[in-house]
């Protein structure tokens, strides 16, 4: 039957001839749409639990069709091309995804509709693991870019917010060094005796005035430091020499540490270190940990800094790179030490530990940010070892060239 | 018996099997298994005392309407446009669905399927852009969640109901 078919029929569209060849069941039916001839596979391939018999309406029994019968009727009456419905899935008995392409054409004899079935499961089951995949890597990538969008969008509310602080500071520092320029200006003078000779207890107070105001531009000018510092990209990229920064550093505190009684001094390293990067940043965070280190450590203590070239890279998160030669700078002071619950949040802005609060008001809580920043900007970091009573060792790691490398370069 | 094709159709991952599934079977699954093709599917509904059979067409879903294949539209006497409330792409893309459906029919019932409504607030900005969309082509929009069977039994017992007066088909 199935020979006599392609043979009798007219076709010629390619596709169709090539169901034909693969289709293994077929429909007849008349003019009506009522069968008259079904092969034995119809029932299998359309998953139906019966058989399909003659005298049954070809809708009833092929589902899909149902819809169609304008256009089924055109079909018999030629007055439109065959149908083609592609892929029509169900699950079978044993619960697989089967596919079952069916084509309609004219009955070449009489009138009436041939409908042909063929199972396209294997090459379905393929198209579909592919598309699968597909569909998959497209998920996955709009919902990159979803959170992209969301993350640039986060991205500039946090800048904006950043920079407005930022204006805020500046605004704010600036407006009120002038009038403590004053403030201090007239109480220097007052001091001084230009406006007449202060009575003892006068001259008690206009000094506290005069301190006070000190320590405010001393707090205003570390403000400015750090929102200097807040910008990750480095202004400057020079060359440091970090033997000679030390050396200078320890010679503008000489005066401070005699004053204080403690023994300030410099461990000599041979091996010339040099970074990249802003200078006098770098100095403003060494003296940052020396003033602290002075101020912390009693009379007859000893404050010590040290240069060298790390020879084994400490764990630290996120990890060195150890393709990088690292120098350590200490700033190690035989202090009162840090409290343990203290230890983590000495880098916050404007915390001060109980001890720093107890020496009075003159202290930020800002110098120690200002470190942090420094290193963050020079890809260097900052650690802190310290033991309530014994002391505290503050170590900054910053990649270096030793003085060959820099020369290599050049 | 009334008898009416209905299609699903949209963008793929939509959930138009899983509204399918849900609405004939009760029944959900979280892992995606992308439709090849066309499933068809009988469910009787009721109407107003009468009992109506939809005869569902859920179809595959591609990037947008052009891989939509129109032999599988033949005969439908309704559509359901389906989109991923967490994907404002799906929810643009509707407009294609309904040109392409209205181009046969311009007065084919639709609906809009708002799907996967668990997933976002309600007052989130893409639910307001399916509201739009629905609103300037005058398609009622359901939200729905097949995974907790939210507004699905909604979404097409009132297709059916305007699917009983349309006589129309594409
Ligand atoms: N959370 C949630 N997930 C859903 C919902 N509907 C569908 N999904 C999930 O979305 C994914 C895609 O669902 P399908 O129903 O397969 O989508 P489809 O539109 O048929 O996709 P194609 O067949 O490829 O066109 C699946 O992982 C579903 O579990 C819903 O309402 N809520
Ligand atoms: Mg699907």
């Amino acid at each position: 039957m199935h020979k006599q078919l392609s043979d009798q029929s007219p076709m010629t569209d390619r596709q169709t001839q090539q169901l034909l060849a693969l289709s293994v069941a077929y429909i007849m039916c008349d003019a009506a749409l009522t069968i008259i001839e079904a092969s034995a596979g119809v029932a299998d391939l359309l998953g139906l639990t019966e058989h399909v018999l003659p005298g049954q309406a070809l809708t009833s029994v092929c589902l899909p069709l149902l819809g169609y019968e304008a256009h089924l009727y055109a079909i018999c009456a030629r007055t439109v091309p065959d149908l083609v419905i592609e892929q029509i899935n169900f699950e079978d008995r044993h619960g697989e995804t089967r596919y079952v392409s069916l084509v309609v054409l004219p009955q070449e004899s009489e009138p009436g509709l041939v409908v042909l079935l063929s199972d396209v499961t294997v090459q379905s089951q393929q198209q579909q693991r592919l598309q699968q995949q597909h569909h998959e890597l497209l998920l996955l990538h709009e919902k990159i870019a979803a959170q992209n969008t969301q993350l640039v969008a986060l991205n500039a509310e946090l800048s904006q917010l950043s920079q407005r602080k930022s204006d805020m500071i500046a605004i704010v520092t600036h407006d009120l060094r002038s009038p403590l320029t004053a403030i201090t200006g007239y109480a220097r003078m007052l001091l001084d005796g230009m406006y007449g000779q202060l009575l003892p207890e006068q001259q008690e107070l206009v000094q506290s005035m005069y301190d006070q105001g000190q320590h405010m531009r001393e707090l205003l000018s570390k403000l400015l430091d750090l929102r200097r510092l807040e910008s990750t990209e480095l202004d400057k990229r020079e060359v440091v020499n970090l033997n000679l920064l030390l050396t200078r550093v320890v010679f503008s505190f000489h005066d401070h540490a005699r004053l204080a009684e403690v023994e300030l001094c410099l461990a000599e390293d041979e091996e010339v270190l040099i970074t990249h990067g802003d200078g006098d940043i770098l100095q403003q965070a060494v003296a940052n940990l020396v003033s602290n280190a002075i101020k912390y450590t009693g009379a007859g203590g000893k404050v010590v800094l040290r240069l060298a070239r790390l020879t084994e890279l400490p764990i630290v998160d996120p990890p060195l790179d150890a393709r990088h030669t690292w120098g350590a700078l200490t700033v190690a002071d035989t202090g009162s030490g840090i409290a343990e619950e203290d230890l983590q949040h000495i880098f916050d802005p404007f915390f001060r530990t109980a001890a720093a609060r107890m020496r009075g008001p003159a202290g930020s809580g800002l110098g120690l940010s200002i470190v942090q920043m420094a290193m963050r900007q020079h890809g260097g970091r900052v650690l802190v070892a310290s033991r309530p009573g014994e002391g505290t060792t503050f170590t900054l790691l910053l990649p270096c060239d030793t003085q060959d490398q820099a020369a290599s370069q050049q | 018996m009334v008898q009416r094709k209905v299609c699903l159709v949209g963008d793929f991952a939509v959930g138009k099997t899983s509204l399918f599934n849900r609405f004939v079977y009760n029944r959900f699954s979280e892992t995606y298994q992308s439709t090849i093709g066309v499933r068809v599917q009988r469910k009787i509904l009721k109407v107003r005392d009468h009992e109506l059979a939809l005869i569902l067409w859920d179809t595959e879903g591609g990037q947008d309407s052009t891989t939509l294949k129109e032999s599988y539209l033949k005969g439908a006497a309704g559509a359901v446009i389906v989109c991923d409330l967490t994907r404002t792409g799906t929810i643009l893309h509707c407009e294609e669905y309904i040109h392409l459906l209205r181009r046969e029919n311009p007065a084919l019932p639709l609906a809009i399927a708002g799907n996967k409504l668990d997933l976002v607030s309600p007052d989130h900005a893409h639910v307001t852009v399916a509201h739009q969309v629905a609103q300037l082509f005058q398609a009622p929009l359901t939200l729905s969640s097949a995974n907790l069977g939210v507004g699905v039994e909604q979404l097409f017992q009132s297709l059916g109901e305007r699917l009983v007066h349309a006589q129309t088909t594409i």
